[in-house]
C-alpha cells in the first residue's frame, strides 16, 4: 500500500483537524483556511498525544496536552516543549477524495 | 518505593516509575486523597475550599477539555505580550523603586522574595484577569494573601494546620470578595457591551476570567469552579514563580562564585535558560512530593498497588537519580549533558497529562526566551548576588522521609546589586 484514500473533503472543514489512519499509521489531517490539506503524524513528538485532538491555528497545530506546536506543512516543531519535528506525508486530491502517501515520509 | 501498612503510601522517586505512574490511566489526580487516603482529619477543607474541581485535579476527558481551554493562555502571542508588555517594563519599574537609594555602606540592597512577589502578583493578576491592579494598595493586599492561599492548597505540608487553615480561609475570602468578584463583574460588563453591539469581543483581555465569564467550559456554570481555577493560577503564577526565580538566583550566584569564567555569560539567554532548567530539575515543584491516588489495583515498579492507595510523586528526588543524570546528579551544573531524550529540566515540570501549564511561560515558545529567564537576565545584568550580611528566611514545613534539604520555600532572600546604575540605559 502506498497511496490510500483516507477521507473525503466533506469530512474536514477549513480550519479543522481530522484523525485518519493509512494502514496502521495514525495521521492528523489539517485543512487550512485556504482549503489546502496537509498530513502529519498524529503523534506528538514530545509525548504520545493525538495532535488531531488539538487546535489548528494558521499553519500550526497546537498539541492538546502541553501546547507544543507543529507546522503542518513542514512538520517542524515551532513551539516548546516539543523539540523534534513530526513526519509529514504527501497529500493528493482526486475529486473530493483525499489521498495520503505513507511510503513517502518527509 | 516503600510502603506504610497503616495508611498505604507508596513513594515513587525514580524517573521510569514516575513517568509511567503519572501517565497511567489507573492513577488519578482526584483530590479526595486529602480527605480519605491521606487520613487528615481536616483534609476536607483543602478539597472543599481550595482544590476540588480545579482543572489540574480532574482526569480523563474533562481534564483534556479544560487543559485545551487554558492552553490558550500560553500561546505564542500571549507569551510575547506577557513578557514585553508586562514583565520587562515591570522589572525596570520595580528595580528602580527597590533600589532608589543605597544603604549607608553604599550597597544597593533589597529582598528578592518581595521583589519577585511584586512582579509576579501583577503577572498572576494579568493571567487571571483581575482588575484595577495599578493601585498599589490593591497590589499590597493581594500580596498579603499569598501565604494564606499557599497554605490552603498545600496544607498537608504543615503541622500547625489549624492556624494555616484559619489564615487560608481568610485569604480566600479576601481573594473572592475583593478581587475575583470585581473582576468577574467587569468582564460581565464587557460581555454585555459585546451583546449590545458596542464592543468587539476581540477587545476583551485574554485571561482566565474571560474564559470563566464567557463559559468557555460548561463547568464554569458553577462559580466555585471558576474561583478554584483562579486560585490555581494565583498559586502557581505567583507562588511557584517566585520560588523558581529565587532558587535560580541562589543556585546561579553560587555557580558564578565557583566558576568565575562563566560570569561574562550573565546576559546570555541560552546560558541563563540552562541555569533555570537546572534549578527546575533539582527543585521543582519546590515541594518534596505531589500526590496521586490509585484508581484501581495496579503495579508500579514491581510493587503491587491497591485501589485507593496514595502515591507520593517525588519529583526532585527522581530528578537527582545518579543513574539517569550522572554521579553529580544532586549538584547544580548548567553545562550538564542531556540525559538521553529527557529535557534538561528532567521531569521538573511533571510529565503526562498534568504537566505544568507554566512550562511555556518560564522557558518561552522557543524554549529560551521565557518571561522568568528574561527577569533573571535583568537581575544578573545589574549584578545581583546574595547579601553577604543577611541570611535568607525559610518557611517551616513538615519534614518527612521525602524531604530534601535544599528544596525549601524562601520567605525572604536578601540580595545586593553590585552593578546597579539605574534602569535608564
Amino acid at each position: 500500500m502506498s497511496r490510500c484514500r483516507v477521507a473525503g473533503l466533506d469530512d474536514i472543514k477549513p480550519g479543522e483537524l481530522l484523525r485518519v489512519e493509512a494502514g496502521d499509521v495514525p495521521i492528523c489531517l489539517a485543512r487550512l483556511e485556504s482549503g489546502e490539506v496537509h498530513a502529519i503524524s498524529d503523534i506528538c513528538s514530545h509525548e504520545e498525544v493525538e495532535l488531531s485532538d488539538g487546535d489548528l491555528q494558521g499553519n500550526e497545530v497546537e498539541c492538546p496536552a502541553h501546547s507544543s506546536r507543529f507546522n503542518v506543512i513542514t512538520g517542524a516543531a515551532d513551539g516548546f516543549p516539543a523539540e523534534k519535528p513530526v513526519p509529514t506525508y504527501p497529500v493528493s486530491l482526486d475529486g473530493d477524495d483525499i489521498y495520503v502517501d505513507i511510503t513517502v515520509e518527509v | 518505593m516503600s510502603n506504610q501498612t497503616q495508611c498505604p503510601v507508596h513513594r515513587i522517586g525514580n524517573i521510569p516509575d514516575l513517568i509511567s505512574t503519572v501517565r497511567s490511566k489507573s492513577v488519578l489526580n482526584n483530590p479526595e486523597y486529602f480527605a480519605a487516603a491521606h487520613k487528615l482529619d481536616d483534609g476536607h477543607i483543602t478539597v472543599e475550599e481550595f482544590v476540588g474541581g480545579m482543572w489540574t485535579f480532574t482526569d480523563g476527558p474533562e481534564h483534556r477539555r479544560r487543559r485545551k481551554m487554558v492552553n490558550s493562555l500560553v500561546r505564542p502571542e500571549a507569551l510575547d505580550a506577557m513578557r514585553e508588555n508586562y514583565i520587562l517594563p515591570a522589572v525596570e519599574r520595580l528595580l528602580s523603586e527597590a533600589l532608589a537609594e543605597p544603604d549607608a555602606d553604599g550597597r544597593y540592597r533589597t529582598d528578592l522574595v518581595e521583589l519577585a512577589d511584586r512582579l509576579f502578583v501583577g503577572f498572576g493578576a494579568n493571567m487571571i484577569g483581575l482588575t484595577d491592579m495599578d493601585d498599589p494598595e490593591r497590589q499590597a493586599k493581594l500580596r498579603q494573601i499569598i501565604p494564606g492561599i499557599f497554605g490552603g492548597v498545600l496544607a498537608q505540608f504543615f503541622d500547625n494546620r489549624e492556624a494555616v487553615f484559619k489564615m487560608a480561609l481568610a485569604a480566600k475570602q479576601t481573594f473572592v470578595e475583593d478581587f475575583y468578584k470585581p473582576a468577574r463583574d467587569a468582564y460581565r460588563e464587557m460581555y454585555a457591551e459585546v451583546e449590545a453591539g458596542t464592543r468587539e469581543e476581540s477587545t476583551i483581555p485574554r485571561s482566565l476570567m474571560r474564559l470563566i465569564v464567557s463559559r468557555a467550559d460548561p463547568v464554569y456554570a458553577d462559580e466555585e469552579i471558576g474561583i478554584r481555577d483562579a486560585i490555581l493560577v494565583f498559586n502557581t503564577a505567583i507562588g511557584t514563580s517566585v520560588q523558581s526565580v529565587v532558587h535560580m538566583v541562589h543556585d546561579t550566584a553560587k555557580w558564578f562564585a565557583e566558576h568565575p569564567e562563566d560570569r561574562d555569560r550573565v546576559e546570555d539567554m541560552d546560558f541563563l535558560t540552562r541555569c533555570m532548567e537546572e534549578t527546575i530539575r533539582l527543585k521543582a515543584p519546590f515541594i518534596s512530593y505531589l500526590v496521586r491516588r490509585a484508581g484501581e489495583d495496579t503495579e508500579i515498579g514491581g510493587e503491587q498497588i491497591h485501589e485507593g492507595d496514595e502515591l507520593h510523586i517525588e519529583i526532585p528526588r527522581a530528578n537527582r537519580d545518579p543513574e539517569v543524570f550522572g554521579a553529580d546528579a544532586g549538584e547544580f551544573n548548567p553545562w550538564r549533558e542531556r540525559a538521553g531524550d529527557l529535557p534538561r529540566y528532567g521531569i521538573g515540570f511533571g510529565s503526562g497529562p498534568h504537566a505544568c501549564l507554566g512550562l511555556r511561560v518560564v522557558l518561552g515558545n522557543d524554549g529560551h526566551s521565557g518571561s522568568h529567564v528574561r527577569f533573571m537576565q535583568k537581575l544578573f545584568s545589574h549584578g545581583i548576588a546574595p547579601d553577604p550580611d543577611a541570611e535568607p528566611q525559610i518557611l517551616a514545613m513538615s519534614q518527612d522521609e521525602s524531604a530534601i534539604e535544599d528544596v525549601v520555600t524562601f520567605m525572604s532572600y536578601p540580595v545586593i546589586f553590585t552593578d546597579w546604575k539605574g534602569t535608564s540605559e
